[in-house]
């Protein structure tokens, strides 16, 4: 990993999508993720097979995934650990010392610049 | 002539339309896959669980706003608990349905509308980017209190403020934040 990986999110719930504009609330840890978000390695893993890594059988598929790069996370003082032991691709992005305001304004950060770089992956591309 | 009427939440009603109202429902029909929505006034037949079955007749038709706030909430009606990978509180029917009478009722149109999405704890967030400037509003839908932030982007300075949407005072204060940053952004 360097700072030009791509870091895959998976962008799995529709509602966060509106008139083509994702929600930061994607970029941004969940209560249950201790403040830190999860992503896939790029370098060992393409957005395509991240996305059906992810995708439950009992669960709607996934829209799709963008994609920042660690430069980006470091844009944003947000250090990016390789997280092997929950799986090989496995990488959070740490908002541990941030506060809530902070979080929101760097997901907001990271939204855009993965939008900007566009859809990695759509689920439904024909 | 009979149409075929998706509704907000996903289900699919049949309806009667006259010719004057076809243009709009045909712009409608080509804008799907961009998630256009119509606005239906007219008669309609409900079930037992109050829910529609068909248009009987169409009186007025309107295009609505890609973010229309009301008809966005619409949407909300059909989650359901752990819609987020398993978590995920879904956001109470009666509680849209004050966030959406309430803003109907005190946002101007003239002024931009935000991006809505439901937060995982089953409330609500609206984001704006006016110009330079980004805004979320979190809203606690069971307590009727928002939190806001602005802040330009690149900037360190934000701006942060919590107010109660169960009052005038709340709309107000929102109302003239926006109309502000609207004015500065032209």
């Amino acid at each position: 990993m360097n700072e030009e990986t791509l870091l895959h999110r998976v962008i799995s719930f529709r509602m966060w999508v509106q008139s083509g504009t994702v929600s930061s609330q994607a970029f941004r840890p969940r209560p249950s993720d201790n403040k830190q978000l999860s992503v896939y390695d790029g370098d060992q893993i393409t957005p395509q097979d991240a996305c059906s890594h992810y995708t439950r059988e009992d669960q709607n598929p996934p829209l799709g995934v963008l994609a920042v790069t660690v430069l980006e996370c470091s844009a944003q003082d947000l250090p990016v650990l390789p997280d092997p032991q929950t799986f090989l691709e496995h990488v959070l992005i740490d908002f541990s010392k941030f506060g809530t305001n902070q979080i929101k304004r760097k997901s907001s950060s990271l939204r855009d610049c993965a939008v900007a770089r566009g859809w990695q992956f759509r689920v439904d591309d024909p | 002539m009979t149409f075929e009427l998706q509704l907000a939440g996903g289900r699919k009603v049949t309806g009667v339309v006259s010719d004057q109202h076809l243009d709009a429902i045909m712009e409608a029909f080509n804008g799907y896959r961009d998630a256009t929505k119509l606005l239906i006034q007219g008669l309609g037949m409900y079930d037992r669980q109050d829910r529609l079955v068909r248009v009987q007749s169409v009186e007025h038709t309107a295009l609505l706003d890609p973010l229309d706030v009301p008809a966005r909430l619409e949407e909300f009606r059909g989650m359901n608990s752990g819609w987020l990978d398993g978590e995920g509180v879904a956001p109470q029917h009666d509680q849209l349905d004050w966030l959406a009478v309430s803003f109907d009722q005190y946002y101007p149109d003239e002024l931009p509308l935000p991006h809505t999405f439901p937060t995982p704890t089953g409330g609500i967030e609206m984001e704006w980017s006016i110009g330079v400037q980004s805004v979320t509003l979190e809203i606690d839908l069971a307590t009727r209190q928002a939190e806001w932030l602005s802040y330009e982007k690149g900037s360190s300075q934000e701006e942060t403020h919590s107010l109660s949407l169960d009052a005038n005072q709340g709309w107000s204060w929102l109302v003239d934040k926006i109309r502000q940053l609207a004015e500065l952004a032209k």
